[in-house]
C-alpha cells in the first residue's frame, strides 16, 4: 500500500491525524518544503544524517529509530511509512495526571495538544501525531483497556500505538509521560523533551510550546533550538 | 490569651491535597502539608524562615528539585506583603529512588522543606504579618498523582526594644531542624574542599570524610547533561570526576551551571554541600561545549 493511500486511509478511519483529517491532508505532497536559503549546514547535516541507516537509539540530529507497532484498533504503524511528513509522537499514559488521566495538569485536558495540532494545520506540510503508550506494570488487557478508556473519555483522534513492554520507548529512551519526540520529513529527530514550558498549567495559551517550535523548525529546514529540554511528567512504566 | 493561641494553632491547619476524580483504578495517596514559622515572631531586618512539612503515605514519594529521570518537583510559592524578600526554596538532601525507567530523587514518608524570608527594615505597624503559602507535587508509586495545597499562616511582627537587640530566637524543635546534617551547607564551609571546571569535567576535591563516600547529586541548568561519576582517593583525599555536556542551543537563555550536592555517604540523612559552578562557554574550546549555531 503507497503512503498516501495508507494515510488517507487511516485518516478515513479516523485513527490518524490531528482532528478529523488534518494531519492526513495530503494536498501539499510529501516533499520536504524547500526553505529560504535551503542550503544552509543544517539542512545539508540533516540530510546527510537522514542517509545512514536508522539506528537502534534515538539521538537529536539522526535519523530516527524505525518502529512498527500496532494501535488500539489493531492498524499497524510503520514509521517508514510516514517518511516525507512531520512526526510527531507523545509518550502517553492515561493514568498519569500529566499526560490522559483527567486533571489540569493534563496536556489533553488543559489545551496544548489541542493548540498543537491548530498549529500543525496551519503548516502546509503534512504532520503526522502518534500518541506511544508503553506502560507495561499492568497486564496488556488492561492497558489496552484503559487506552481505549481514554480515547473515548479525551475524544482523541490520534492513534494511540500500543508499546507493551517498551522496547521503543526505550529505544527512544522516553522517560515521562509525556515526552515529546519531533521528528522531520527527512525522518531525523530534530527534538526531544518537555512539551511546553508550563509543567503546572498555569499559563494558558502563553506557554511556550517546544512541541510547536520544532515543528515550525521542520517545516522551514532550520536548526531547531531548543533541540533538547528536561521532560516532565510522571515516568514511563516500563517493566521491571 | 486566646487570641494568640489562635493565631499559633493555625499554622498547624493540615491541608490535603484534594483533585479531580480519577478514573485510575488507583486508590490516591493523601499527602499533607503544614506550615509552621521557625520563630514566634518576626522583627525587622531579621531572617525568618518557613518550614513546610509535608507527609507522605508509606511506599509513595514525592520529588526534589532535579526529580532525576521522571517525575517533576516539589514546589512552594509564597506571597508577602510588600519589602518582604521571597528567597528560593532550600531542599534537603534526597534519597536516590530506582525508577523502571532509571534514577529518581525525592522524599518518602516525611519531608520538610525551608523558604527563607527577608524582612523589611520598616513595616507599618501592624500586628501581625501575613503569607499566602501553596504547594504542588506529583507523589508516585506505580502510579502518580497531582497534589497541591495551600495555607495562610500570620505571624506577630515585633519591633525590638532597643536597636541592636537579638533576633527572635529559634523554636526548640526549629534549633534541632536546623541543625541537621541533611540540609546543603555552602561548599566553602567545608575546609580544603574546591570545586572547578577542568576541559569537559566538575571536578571535586577534598578531605575524605568519615561519614562515608563522596557522591555527586546532579542539578543541572537547562542544556547541561551529566554523565557518570568517577569517584578517586589518594594520600587521604578524594576527587570527584564528573563528566558533563553543554548544548548552547538549548541552555533556554540561562547561564550554564555545574551544579548539584556533593554527598556524604548513602543515607539521606548525612552531609551535603552546595556545588554550583559556572561553565564559561565563551572562552573554553572545550569539545564538550555543542554550539549548532556556529
Amino acid at each position: 500500500m503507497k503512503i498516501n493511500t495508507l494515510i488517507l486511509s487511516l485518516a478515513t478511519a479516523g485513527v490518524l491525524a490531528l482532528g478529523s483529517s488534518a494531519m492526513a491532508c495530503d494536498k501539499c505532497g510529501c516533499q520536504t518544503k524547500a526553505a529560504p536559503g535551503s542550503t544552509a549546514p543544517a539542512k545539508d547535516a540533516a540530510k546527510d544524517a537522514a542517509k545512514k541507516a536508522a539506528p537502534t537509539k534515538a539521538t537529536v540530529g539522526m535519523k530516527a529509530p524505525a518502529f512498527e507497532l500496532m494501535d488500539i484498533d489493531g492498524k499497524k504503524h510503520k514509521l517508514a511509512d510516514y517518511a516525507g511528513k512531520i512526526v510527531v509522537l507523545e509518550w502517553y499514559n492515561p493514568d498519569c495526571p500529566f499526560s490522559g488521566k483527567a486533571s489540569g495538569q493534563s496536556v489533553h485536558k488543559r489545551g496544548t495538544v489541542s493548540r498543537t495540532h491548530d498549529a500543525a494545520k496551519k503548516m502546509d506540510k503534512e504532520v503526522v501525531y502518534l500518541l506511544v503508550n508503553s506502560t507495561s506494570n499492568a497486564p496488556k488487557e488492561a492497558v489496552m483497556k484503559r487506552s481505549i478508556e481514554s480515547r473515548d473519555e479525551w475524544k482523541l483522534t490520534s492513534p494511540i500505538l500500543v508499546d507493551y513492554g517498551g522496547a521503543v520507548g526505550r529505544m527512544y529512551a522516553a522517560k515521562t509521560t509525556p515526552h515529546m519526540f519531533v521528528i522531520n520529513g527527512d525522518g531525523v529527530l530534530i527534538y526531544e523533551g518537555a512539551y511546553t514550558d508550563d509543567r503546572r498549567g498555569g499559563k494558558g495559551g502563553e506557554e511556550k510550546n517546544y512541541v510547536v517550535n520544532a515543528m515550525a523548525a521542520a517545516q522551514s529546514g532550520e536548526a531547531c533550538s531548543p533541540a533538547s529540554t528536561r521532560p516532565w511528567g510522571c515516568g514511563v512504566k516500563y517493566p521491571r | 490569651m486566646t487570641g494568640w493561641l489562635l493565631l499559633l494553632l493555625l499554622p498547624f491547619a493540615n491541608l490535603s491535597a484534594p483533585e479531580e476524580a480519577s478514573s485510575s483504578p488507583d486508590i490516591r495517596p493523601e499527602v499533607s502539608m503544614k506550615v509552621l514559622s521557625c520563630t514566634e515572631v518576626v522583627g525587622p531586618d531579621t531572617w525568618l524562615v518557613l518550614a513546610c512539612t509535608f507527609n507522605i503515605p508509606d511506599k509513595w514519594h514525592i520529588y526534589w528539585k532535579n526529580p532525576g529521570i521522571s517525575g517533576v518537583p516539589t514546589e512552594i510559592r509564597v506571597e508577602g506583603p510588600d519589602g518582604f524578600v521571597i528567597k528560593p526554596v532550600v531542599y534537603p538532601r534526597p534519597q536516590v529512588i530506582p525508577d523502571s525507567g532509571g534514577i529518581t530523587y525525592g522524599y518518602e514518608k516525611e519531608v520538610t522543606l525551608l523558604v527563607p524570608i527577608h524582612p523589611p527594615a520598616t513595616w507599618p505597624d501592624q500586628p501581625e504579618v501575613e503569607f499566602k503559602v501553596s504547594a504542588d507535587w506529583l507523589v508516585c508509586r506505580g502510579a502518580c498523582f497531582f497534589g497541591e495545597a495551600e495555607t495562610t499562616i500570620r505571624i506577630p511582627w515585633l519591633v525590638p526594644a532597643e536597636q541592636g537587640a537579638e533576633p527572635p530566637p529559634l523554636k526548640p524543635w526549629a534549633t534541632t531542624l536546623l541543625a541537621e546534617a541533611y540540609w546543603p551547607r555552602p561548599l566553602k564551609r567545608r575546609p580544603e574542599t574546591t570545586a572547578k571546571i577542568v576541559d569537559s569535567r566538575l571536578i571535586i576535591e577534598g578531605r575524605v570524610s568519615q561519614v562515608g563516600k563522596a557522591g555527586f547529586l546532579p542539578d543541572p541548568t537547562p542544556g547541561v547533561t551529566f554523565g557518570e561519576p568517577v569517584h578517586t582517593i589518594n594520600d587521604g583525599r578524594f576527587v570527584l570526576s564528573v563528566p558533563f555536556r553543554v548544548r548552547l542551543a538549548d541552555t533556554l537563555g540561562q547561564p550554564p551551571l555545574a551544579r548539584g550536592l556533593l554527598t556524604f555517604g548513602d543515607k539521606a540523612t548525612m552531609p551535603v554541600f552546595d556545588v554550583s559552578v559556572p561553565i564559561n562557554v565563551s572562552s573554553t574550546n572545550d569539545s564538550s561545549v555543542i554550539n549548532e549555531k556556529e
